[in-house]
């Protein structure tokens, strides 16, 4: 008999039903499957197909159970639970069906584990311990099956597979992408993709970790350590303000590759491929080991007393009025907030860390955020104002195609160009980069002229100067219905828009009126730490670039993270001196820099994170330092101490870190009285793209995601329209001119015909060298180059 | 779950490839399902496609189909690896299927195919030299099992096989052009 107490019938609530698993009771609810029962109450059932997060397929048939009254074994992921069931796992029909069913899958199988990338860490592996034979009776022919080659991440060994089917449900459900599917029927039936296509969903990596057996494998890591060699340590996403959680897993002391760690309200179960692979960066070419000086133009390695001594001379080298400091934004709070508190002391108020912005009329607080990433999919009308959101935060596109999909949420989009998103559009809206804000604008006209508001001020004559229309006021008239709840999001498009303070306070205003919430995207891991920590309430960069500071401290960033990346260049050119404080070291950066620190990447230092959410996420070193690198916080520290600056006498990172979470985290907010930017088109609009995979130092080195085609080009995208008017081909050379501050940049691009481009406007990725800031551009085409 | 996933817009091999004849077939069978499960459309779309391309699907025609049905390339191709009656490698032009399931096996079907094979010095799944005739790689029941041993040559169906009679069959096939 059980043990524990039995429940009366009047203590079960009308939702659940009382089952007994292995005699022990339980209440579940009504409608689940016996498996989640078993799952929850901690009983382990055999299974392959199943997965808590995919449909339920019941194809692999490892599951079986026995249930009380029932002839025959019941697979226990599809049968669903009963008032008063009685469920048997380990009786001697279970274990006899899940034994056979091991058997049949091991017919087809190679039993070659130790020539096995998954071996160690392999489902099958380790349930054909328990419920395989020592010996396969099977003596006839296996299955074989050809492998396909599925792009640079993911390698496959599809003779392994078992046809579980977890890849193609999480291609199709999760992601909604169907790259794979069985090809074949019967015994033969074999996971493959429509005929040598690739694999190009941004969460690809995930089916590895799905996979039960060695079929899906990760490309960079395979063959390069057994399960049983690494170590795991815990992380946070250092490419996306989502804050995902994963394990970095190291052996000797070097970071191999990275697994999701699951976090109900972020990431759920997954990570994307950026987070995955981004870390694989930190073996690139340019990684700088040791403290090196500019002697005579020469680069030399020295030690850290020499390179420190210099160092602090440079930056001696102006008064702290003249002196600069621009940082990156995926560092951890404790380097900003030592960062930020020594060159306070100092009296410097030129720091900032958004180096890809323009307009920082409404980037001087944190971003608004109004709600959590869990309660995304409460609402019912979602608008995105600026955003290839897939691109931007994986996981906030994951939680909106699943908003569309669970909930019918209905999406609606404003953009500089037509993406592919994974979910249905109820409205998408594409212009060029001023079209589609003037689109924005239109909007709230109709949502103004629906709730018969005066517009005032600056804001409200542009909302009134701006066209209705049709289309535009069937959506106004959504939002504005009482009965659904609406949700703003204001993607990274927006954030390096140069009217971003236009575009928000248009959005803060729409919210107002249609009692919405607003989520505004952080541009970078931890620009939000950064800005709590103090390093943007001063002059921005581009006060900063356009000021007459001499001394510059660059601190984890280069080049390309500037939206002016050639004016910046051209400035620390011109500079007295430059201390570079990175990992890595560009051509770019060592031609302009005098003396180069070494400093550790967030995943090889302790220390914390902010997400968009203002929350703080700490973790501690999952690395080791490469040879000379040293922790940026602990050179920060000398740092402060041999330019005599008290209060820097920490002993440890949680010293600093406690202090941290000590500073006053203020909501972000949004302010719609605004003086508005007027930008008109001269010929062509300017869309100047940080495409995926180039958002950091780190991501644009992993050579794995460089290798996806998601990778930045150096073509020009026109519209076919705009290409027949100037007589443009495909790959053909074209020079692109931007006028901006009586200043010309000019850059030879190759032409793409790309209707998802708006007639008027032009496309190239910030790789190439454009700002983002001045929107217009002439090309100059054929004969006259 | 019947949702289908959004797809790319780009419709251009399905305008160049699939005739006006084939599209108008496939709006047929579009017809007959709600918009939601237009995946269901698909068998028939691909006996429109396969017609129309010599009997058999190359992969751009089965990307065009999905093009124009607007769902994922990969359902096209699983449906058309699935079924015998789809053939994704160019082929004979005239089809002889062997059925050698249950029933037909028990009563000869093994048989029947060595005699075809010998008669047209091809194996199952091959094409005679001429690219007249082809031995369909494997055919499942096709419910006429009264008749067994069956076999169907370009979906005729000719049931309670003899050797004397496949002779006859396969002669008058050779002689067609
Ligand atoms: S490849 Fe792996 S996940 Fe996909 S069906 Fe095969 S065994 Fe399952
Ligand atoms: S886990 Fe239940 S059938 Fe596969
Ligand atoms: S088994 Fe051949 S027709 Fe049924």
């Amino acid at each position: 008999m059980t043990e524990t107490t039995k429940i009366t019938k009047d203590a079960i609530p009308e939702n659940m039903v009382r089952i007994e698993i292995d005699d022990k009771e339980m209440i579940v609810p009504r409608g689940s499957m016996v498996i989640e029962a078993a799952d929850k109450n901690g009983i382990s059932i055999p299974r392959f197909c199943y997965h808590k997060k995919l449909s339920i397929a019941a194809n692999c048939r490892m599951c079986m159970v026995d249930v009380e009254k029932v002839p025959k074994p019941l697979p226990a992921c599809a049968t669903p639970v009963m008032p008063d069931m009685k469920v048997f796992t380990k009786s001697k029909r279970a274990i006899d069906a899940q034994r056979n069913v091991m058997e049949f899958l091991l017919i087809n199988h190679p039993l070659d584990c130790p020539i096995c990338d998954q071996g160690g860490e392999c489902e099958l592996q380790d349930q054909s311990m328990g419920y395989g034979r020592g010996v396969s009776r099977y003596v006839d022919s296996k299955r074989v099956a050809v492998d396909e080659n599925i792009g640079s991440l993911i390698a496959t060994d599809m003779t392994r597979c078992i046809t579980c089917t977890r890849c193609v449900r999480f291609l199709d459900e999760i992601t909604g992408t169907d790259e794979l599917g069985g090809i074949g029927r019967g015994d033969r039936t074999q996971i493959g993709t429509a005929v040598g296509r690739s694999i190009d969903s941004i969460m690809s990596g995930n089916i590895i970790d799905l996979c039960p057996v060695g079929a899906l494998t990760n490309k960079p890591f395979r063959f390069k350590a057994r399960a049983w060699e690494l170590m795991s340590a815990q992380g946070v996403s250092m490419h996306d303000a989502i804050g995902s959680n994963l394990y970095y897993h190291t052996r000797q002391g070097k970071i191999l590759r990275t697994v999701p760690k699951d976090n109900e309200s972020l990431n759920e179960a997954w990570i994307s491929d950026r987070d995955r692979y981004g870390v694989l960066g930190q073996d690139a070419e340019d990684r700088v080991t040791a403290p090196m000086v500019k002697e005579n133009g020469e680069w030399k390695e020295t030690d850290w007393a020499t390179a420190m001594d210099l160092a602090v001379r440079k930056l001696q080298a102006n008064d702290a009025k003249n002196t600069a400091v621009l940082a990156g934004n995926q560092s951890t709070n404790e380097e900003y907030f030592l960062l930020s508190k020594l060159f306070k002391a100092l009296g410097c108020a030129n720091i900032d860390y958004r180096l890809g912005q323009s307009d920082f009329t409404q980037a001087s607080g944190l971003p608004r955020m109004d709600l959590n990433l869990d309660e995304v999919g409460n609402n019912q009308q979602i608008v995105l104002v600026g955003s290839h959101v897939g691109h931007e935060q994986p996981i906030l596109a994951h939680r909106i195609r699943q908003a569309w999909l669970k909930n019918g949420s209905k999406v609606s989009i404003f953009n500089p160009k037509q993406y592919h998103f994974n979910f249905e559009t109820f409205h998408h809206y594409v212009g060029t980069q001023i079209e589609w804000v003037n689109g924005l604008g239109s909007l709230a006209h109709c949502v103004a002229d629906l709730n018969k508001v005066k517009l005032e001020g600056e804001l409200g004559e542009w909302i009134n100067a701006q066209a209705t229309d049709e289309n535009l006021n069937n959506l106004a008239k959504a939002l504005v219905n009482k009965d659904s709840n609406v949700l703003f999001v204001i993607g990274q498009i927006s954030n390096n828009h140069p009217q971003a303070g236009l575009i928000k306070a248009v959005v803060a205003w729409l919210s107002s009126q249609t009692d919405g919430k607003v989520y505004e995207m952080a541009t970078g891991a931890n620009a939000v730490g950064a800005q709590i920590c103090g390093m943007g309430s001063q002059n921005s960069v581009a006060d900063i670039l356009a000021s007459d500071s001499k001394s510059f401290l660059i601190y984890q960033a280069e080049n390309d993270d500037f939206n002016n990346a050639y004016g910046a260049q051209i400035k620390l050119e011109d500079a007295d001196s430059v201390v570079l404080m990175a990992s890595f070291a560009d051509d770019n950066m060592k031609q302009v820099a005098d003396v180069i620190l070494p400093i550790g990447l967030a995943s090889e230092v302790a220390g914390s994170y902010f997400n968009n959410f203002a929350q703080m996420q700490g973790f501690g070193p999952a690395a080791k330092l490469p040879a000379e690198t040293k922790p940026g916080w602990r050179v920060l520290r000398v740092l402060a101490n041999m330019l005599n600056v008290d209060g820097f006498t920490y002993d440890s990172i949680d010293e600093i870190s406690s202090e941290v979470a000590l500073l006053t985290v203020n909501k972000g907010e949004i302010d719609t009285n605004i003086k508005v930017k007027a930008q008109k088109a001269d010929d062509l609009v300017l869309f100047n793209e940080t495409t995926i995979y180039d958002v950091d130092m780190l991501a644009r080195r992993s050579q794995p995601l460089q290798d996806t085609v998601h990778a930045s080009t150096d073509n020009l995208n026109i519209n076919s329209v705009d290409a027949k008017k100037l007589g443009i081909e495909n790959a053909m050379q074209i020079i692109v001119n931007q006028k901006v501050d009586g200043d010309t940049i000019t850059q030879s691009l190759f032409a793409n015909i790309d209707d998802k481009v708006p007639a008027g406007s032009v496309n190239v990725h910030k790789c190439v060298g454009l700002r983002t800031d001045a929107l217009n551009v002439t090309l100059i085409v054929g004969d006259s180059v | 779950m019947y949702q289908v996933n959004p797809q790319e817009k780009d419709k251009t091999l399905a305008n160049e490839l699939l005739t006006a004849e084939t599209k108008a077939h496939i709006d047929g069978w579009l017809t007959k399902y709600p918009i939601d499960q237009r995946r269901s459309a698909v068998i028939g779309a691909l006996h429109a496609a396969q017609e129309q391309n010599e009997g058999w699907l190359s992969k751009d025609i089965m990307t065009a189909v999905a093009q124009y049905l607007e769902i994922p390339p990969i359902w096209v191709y699983e449906a058309a690896s699935f079924y015998s009656m789809f053939h994704t490698q160019s082929c004979g032009k005239h089809k002889v299927s062997i059925c050698t399931n249950i029933s037909c096996m028990l009563n000869g079907a093994e048989k029947v195919v060595e005699q075809a094979e010998k008669t047209l010095g091809i194996k199952l799944g091959e094409t005679t030299q001429d690219g007249k005739i082809m031995l369909v790689k494997e055919e499942e029941c096709v419910a006429a099992c009264v008749g067994a041993p069956v076999m169907l040559i370009d979906g005729h169906y000719h049931e309670k096989l003899c050797e004397k009679e496949i002779d006859k069959l396969l002669a008058e096939l050779k002689e067609k052009d």
